[in-house]
């Protein structure tokens, strides 16, 4: 199924451009802080970070599906393929939501509603975006729940939620989300509740439905061996910022930002001499309770006076791909490089 | 001294299910036995059967010597001391109404016997030795974030004094960064403790670094059992080593194939449990059920087909 919506007006242009994106709490403090970010056509981009970075709130806030109790988005700038998305009415916020641009959850249950069988909530999903008969519709939701790789669509189609296996329920909100044919899919932590063997299946149908719809996955989760299969571009978010961008190849060989390096020291591996799992001593700051300068400064282990001043995103090693937000990371990367050679 | 539990529990149904089925566990004095498997495989049932929160259809806990079957509700209350558990979820685990101080005072009252001044000193030496501090006795829950609520359960844990600890997937919902934090802890406590711990975990990674054995538990029945290393190095059942092929490591340009959903077979009314997903599977093992046997020295499967080396 061909993404019909690729434009070929203007094809050098980003899907997705957000600029200056600031999502305030209502106790007035910014969780997300000025996040700028462009979304490729069919490419995977990662937001990374921890709880409390704002990695969720920046994504809710491209469906401007925030609840006005816990905040509010603004942005100077969110198009979407020439569509100004931050200032929509209603009526066109309501075609993107699950239209244009659709959502996957950590917990299917955020999504499958359990009191209504599975395929009566695709049926209504599609119907809501699309003039079809309901007959049509069946037959769309069957073949959405087939693509996402499940067996006995009939049975899955009458079946509610709770009668689906993890894995399974997975697999429907995924048919769910496509079912309209989005040009974009959020998925938020799409794995972390499933097992081990689950996970890699859920992941290589993301990845298969990417190539054969030209999709574009903005994959937001804290999990970086995910991000190693999925991601070709990743965003390291912290305290609101985001404080590292590079392609996923190059942040895997060679990572700039402390922060970044200190995450990667927390993995663990299958075939790592048994010691203890490391860890970054401290916790995240709260919004509104961050130090001034840089915000992973309590937390470094390279902090010095300097790191008091404001921290902006810089090129890294000469890279326009590459930027990082603090200003020693060329002096330790260099250094990190002198003890390799030693 | 060690523990012993071999045990079904059962729950009524058109035909009998077993969640735990004839599991057979020993935990020695002061060793970490991880329990690892997927969700389902009654790994959590397990952990709460050897402290009897649960009671066992068939078989018996053993817990320094003592069928914890046999004994009465007081005597049974009182070794409670000796053995405790943490849980996955820091937000379910805590009372929400209650202080930290409230939390933290209840088993010491029940267990210790302990009151007034002596109260006071014992929580605020216990916050600090879990890595908080004395002026956090007299918040609520809500206020802390969910590594230091952790450690709020572990404090309250601790305070008895036990020999056993469970640790029901303790760091599964915290942050990466955090979760060493924890383990740490833990490690920490144990040894200083003395205290034995099982640990139950569906993170493969995470249970390499810190557990001297490990159990494998598939649909009920432990599959597995070895020393850690040898258990990664050397894995002998067929689903062990479907698990630690699954694990997804962090490395980019493995290219990932796509495969559809694997259907779950029901469970096989006879033979191997895992026969049916099972690649390795032939006409005995659909007919026979494997027992746990010692396959090499100190190493435990149950599969008719296991082969070293292959």
């Amino acid at each position: 199924m061909a993404n019909k919506h690729l434009a070929l007006e203007s094809p050098g242009k980003p899907l997705l451009a957000v600029s200056n994106l600031t999502v305030r709490l209502s106790s007035g403090a910014a969780a997300v802080d000025g996040v700028s970010f462009t979304l490729e056509r069919a490419e995977c981009l990662a937001l990374v970070g921890e709880s409390g970075c704002g990695k969720t709130l920046t994504a809710l806030s491209l469906l401007r599906a925030i609840p006005p109790e816990i905040g509010g988005a603004n942005a100077d700038s969110i198009d979407l393929d020439g569509a100004e998305l931050a200032c929509l009415d209603k009526k066109r916020l309501r075609e993107l939501r699950g239209g244009r641009i659709s959502m996957i959850f950590q917990d299917p249950s955020a999504s499958l509603n359990p009191l209504f069988k599975v395929g009566n909530q695709i049926v209504e999903t599609i119907r809501a975006h699309r003039q079809v008969t309901s007959r049509q519709a069946r037959r769309q939701a069957a073949a959405a729940l087939a693509e996402a790789g499940l067996a006995e669509t009939g049975r899955i189609i009458d079946s509610y939620p709770h009668q689906l296996s993890g894995g399974q329920r997975q697999r429907a909100m995924i048919a769910l989300a496509l079912s309209t044919e989005p040009e974009i899919l959020i998925a938020d932590e799409p794995t972390t509740a499933l097992d081990v063997t689950v996970q890699r299946q859920i992941i290589g149908l993301l990845a298969r439905l990417r190539r054969s719809r030209g999709l574009a996955l903005l994959l937001i989760t804290h999990n970086l061996s995910v991000v190693a299969q999925l991601a070709d571009r990743v965003l390291m978010m912290y305290a609101g910022h985001i404080v590292e961008r590079a392609p996923a190849s190059e942040l895997f060989v060679s990572r700039a930002h402390p922060y970044t390096r200190a995450l990667f020291q927390c993995l663990p591996g299958l075939d790592s001499s048994r010691k203890e799992p490391a860890t970054i001593p401290g916790t995240v700051p709260q919004p509104g309770s961050w130090p001034h300068g840089c915000r992973f400064r309590p937390r470094c282990e390279f902090t010095c006076s300097g790191c008091e001043g404001e921290q902006v995103l810089k090129p890294f090693a000469g890279s326009s791909d590459h930027q990082v937000r603090c200003w020693l990371a060329e002096e330790l990367a260099g250094q990190a490089a002198l003890h390799k050679r030693d | 001294m060690s523990y012993k539990v071999g045990g079904a529990f059962s729950r009524p149904a058109a035909r009998p299910f077993s969640a735990v089925d004839r599991v057979s566990l020993k935990v020695f004095p002061g060793e970490t036995l991880a329990l690892v498997g997927e969700s389902g495989c009654g790994k959590t049932t397990t952990g709460r059967l050897l402290l009897r929160l649960v009671e066992p259809t068939s078989g018996r806990v053993f817990f320094e010597g003592r069928d914890l079957g046999l004994l009465g509700r007081s005597e049974l209350r009182s070794l409670r001391k000796r053995m405790q558990i943490i849980f996955q979820d820091p937000y379910g685990s805590l009372n929400p109404r209650f202080t930290v101080r409230r939390t933290l005072a209840e088993p010491l009252r029940i267990h210790k016997s302990l009151s007034g001044k002596t109260l006071e000193t014992t929580i605020s030496c216990l916050l600090e030795t879990v890595g908080l501090s004395p002026e956090h006795a007299d918040r609520y829950p809500h206020e802390f974030s969910g590594g230091q609520r952790q450690r709020i359960a572990i404090a309250r844990a601790i305070s008895p004094g036990p020999s056993f600890l469970v640790a029901d997937e303790p760091v599964s919902a915290l942050d990466i960064s955090i979760q060493g934090q924890i383990v740490k802890l833990l490690l920490g406590l144990k040894k200083n403790l003395g205290m034995a711990m099982l640990f139950i975990s569906h993170d493969l990674s995470m249970v390499h670094s810190i557990s001297d054995r490990v159990a494998v538990m598939y649909r009920g029945r432990v599959v597995e059992l070895a020393e850690t290393d040898e258990l990664y190095q050397h894995p002998l059942h067929p689903y062990t080593r479907l698990l630690l092929e699954s694990v997804l490591k962090p490395v980019t340009g493995e290219k990932l194939e796509y495969k559809e959903e694997e259907e779950k077979p029901s469970r096989p009314e006879n033979g191997c449990v895992f026969s049916r997903r099972c690649c390795l599977a032939d006409n005995d093992c659909w007919k026979q059920t494997p027992g746990l046997l010692e396959v090499k020295a100190g190493h435990w499967a149950a599969c008719l087909r296991t082969t070293y080396g292959e």
